[in-house]
């Protein structure tokens, strides 16, 4: 028993002495050739805007809050993508149990449609209707006060910096309230369609499930 | 154009540099090329002018010449050429682990990049600058109109970087849609989904003339935004191979204000003017001092032409791209290409 524990503490450290030689060995190496290497680059300021983040991001902030601005961008779009999905499919799993044959072919349709074909068209897909099908941002679909649907996407009343703002037409953008970019109506819309249509699916093999009566 | 992401080449750098033991470092660069039989050119993986390869996978441009020069001064033909196409984000790391002997590949020379990669640049080979291209229909006509436009970039680029710094220097706010393929965002732009694009000038020129549905429909705008000096790399630890390199870039240019052409090399060779007898290997041996006989200059031209042939043929009036000489005529007549001495 005690041979044993020794033995494998021995193997232990000798895949940690391996590790560590390999590590010294590519440091020793890297800075012989002069090349920098490290993660101190995460405190440097990044240099480059984003194009979207839920926080506010400078280029003179550090290269980790970039970072960040990056995993809110992903809870920004999971987080109302899975409502949205189960909303959506839910909807579409009553429809495929409906007694009226329309709204139960309709839904099968949809549902089958979306389940046999790949993810990434649908990202694409969607990015294609809004950015090619879409009118310009001077030119944008107006359909009530405040809302603005264009290339650039989605403008909509919102709380901003100044209370509740309109967003008005200004240069070449729209100014004020929030804005939804292509970029991430595109994801959001192609997400959680493609995830409705396999929880459509679970809903309906879950109720055929359950024992009549 | 130009990539700068250090996950990648350092990942592969650590896999390739802990496997080899310490290689030698100095001197060898030359000897594994004549071993060998073959320069190993890194180019890009595509951009005309500069290293295009065509229907018959020849490559051509201004980078891909640069090659063959070298080839034919040290091996004595320019087609012993091993062409890598490299990606922005592999370039550094094919140079460091020795998989090319040369990088070639419109590769902006910056501070970072020649102390922080482990390389030397040889010398500048084309000064580039960044700029704007909209569509007129926007009714811009200076980048200090582009307030709140958005402006279609190449991720992880200096490109992205400089945009963000004119934006804070001017005052002036744009917002950048990222693409990380060239393609994907040359697309959206077409397609109207950002009201600028941006790029090194050369590369715009290109755009607005090859890829543009209409190029009447879309204007560069005169801002040059940044400096993009383009050249040669080598690996750090050979100074002789770096002194090759180095001066067979300067040969190139140098020929073009010592008037030797690639149809002249040879009549040439009875002139009376000694820098050209010296350049040509019928004076003094330039050769010796670079490891090299005394007619690799000739040889040199021979294959490629001196600098303003290469770039009339591939970047000039002879060319889609039909780019002016601006900065990169010679130093005599208004530019910045100037050759050290030939002596």
């Amino acid at each position: 028993m005690r041979r044993a524990a020794l033995v494998q503490g021995l193997v232990l450290a000798l895949i940690a002495l391996l590790l560590w030689l390999l590590a010294d060995t590519t440091a020793s190496h890297l800075a012989q050739r002069g090349i920098r290497s490290g993660f101190d680059f995460l405190l440097e300021p990044a240099g480059f805007a984003l194009g979207e983040s839920p926080m506010a991001f400078e280029p003179a902030d550090a290269t980790w809050r970039a970072f960040l601005a990056g995993l809110l961008n992903t809870l920004r779009v999971a987080l109302p993508g899975a409502l949205l999905a189960v909303l959506l499919g839910i909807l579409l799993g009553f429809g495929r149990l409906s007694d009226n044959p329309a709204a139960r072919s309709l839904c099968g349709t949809v549902v089958e449609g979306i389940r046999n074909l790949p993810l990434l068209l649908h990202l694409l897909a969607w990015y294609f209707i809004l950015t090619d099908l879409l009118p310009t941002t001077e030119a944008a679909f107006h359909p009530a006060p405040g809302l603005y649907l264009s290339k650039s996407g989605l403008a909509l009343p919102w709380w901003g910096d100044t209370g509740w703002e309109i967003p008005e037409p200004a240069g070449f953008g729209i100014e004020g309230g929030a804005r939804l970019t292509p970029e991430y109506l595109a994801l959001l819309i192609g997400l959680s369609s493609y995830a409705a249509a396999y929880i459509t699916e679970t809903l309906r093999g879950a109720i055929g499930a359950l024992p009549p009566g | 154009m130009l990539n700068m992401r250090r996950f990648i080449p350092l990942l592969a750098a650590t896999a390739a540099l802990s496997l080899v033991s310490a290689p030698a470092l100095a001197g060898k660069t030359l000897d594994a090329i004549k071993s060998r039989g073959q320069l190993s050119c890194g180019v890009s993986t595509g951009v005309i002018g500069f290293s295009s390869a065509d229907s018959q996978g020849n490559w051509k441009g201004l980078d891909a010449d640069l090659c063959r020069a070298l080839a034919a001064a040290v091996l004595g033909n320019p087609d012993k050429v091993r062409w890598v196409p490299l990606s922005s984000q592999q370039r550094f790391t094919a140079l460091q682990s020795g998989e090319v002997d040369v990088l070639s590949r419109n590769t902006t020379w910056s501070l970072t990049r020649d102390a922080g990669q482990g390389l030397h640049f040889a010398g500048v080979a084309y000064y580039d600058g960044q700029g704007f291209l909209v569509a007129k229909k926007t009714r811009v006509t200076s980048a200090r109109q582009l307030k709140n436009a958005e402006v279609c970039v190449q991720s992880g680029t200096t490109t992205e970087k400089n945009l963000a710094d004119y934006s804070r220097a001017q005052g002036i706010k744009m917002k950048p849609v990222v693409f990380d393929k060239f393609e994907a965002s040359l697309k959206a732009f077409f397609s109207g989904r950002c009201q600028a694009y941006t790029t090194d000038a050369s590369a715009l020129a290109f755009i607005r003339a090859k890829e543009a549905p209409n190029p009447d429909d879309y204007l560069i705008l005169p801002e040059i935004i940044s400096k993009e000096p383009l050249g040669p790399a080598v690996r750090r630890g050979d100074d002789e191979w770096f002194a090759i390199v180095k001066w067979t870039l300067n040969a190139l240019i140098e020929a073009e204000e010592l008037g030797i052409t690639q149809a002249r090399v040879d009549s040439l060779k009875s002139s009376p003017d000694p820098a050209v007898q010296r350049f040509l290997g019928v004076g003094e041996d330039l050769g010796k001092s670079l490891g090299l006989d005394r007619e690799w200059a000739a040889r040199a031209i021979k294959a490629v032409g001196h600098y303003g042939e290469i770039f009339e043929r591939h970047l000039g009036a002879a060319s889609p791209l039909k780019l002016q000489r601006g900065l990169n005529a010679q130093w005599n007549k208004g530019g910045l290409m100037y050759a050290q001495p030939l002596r």
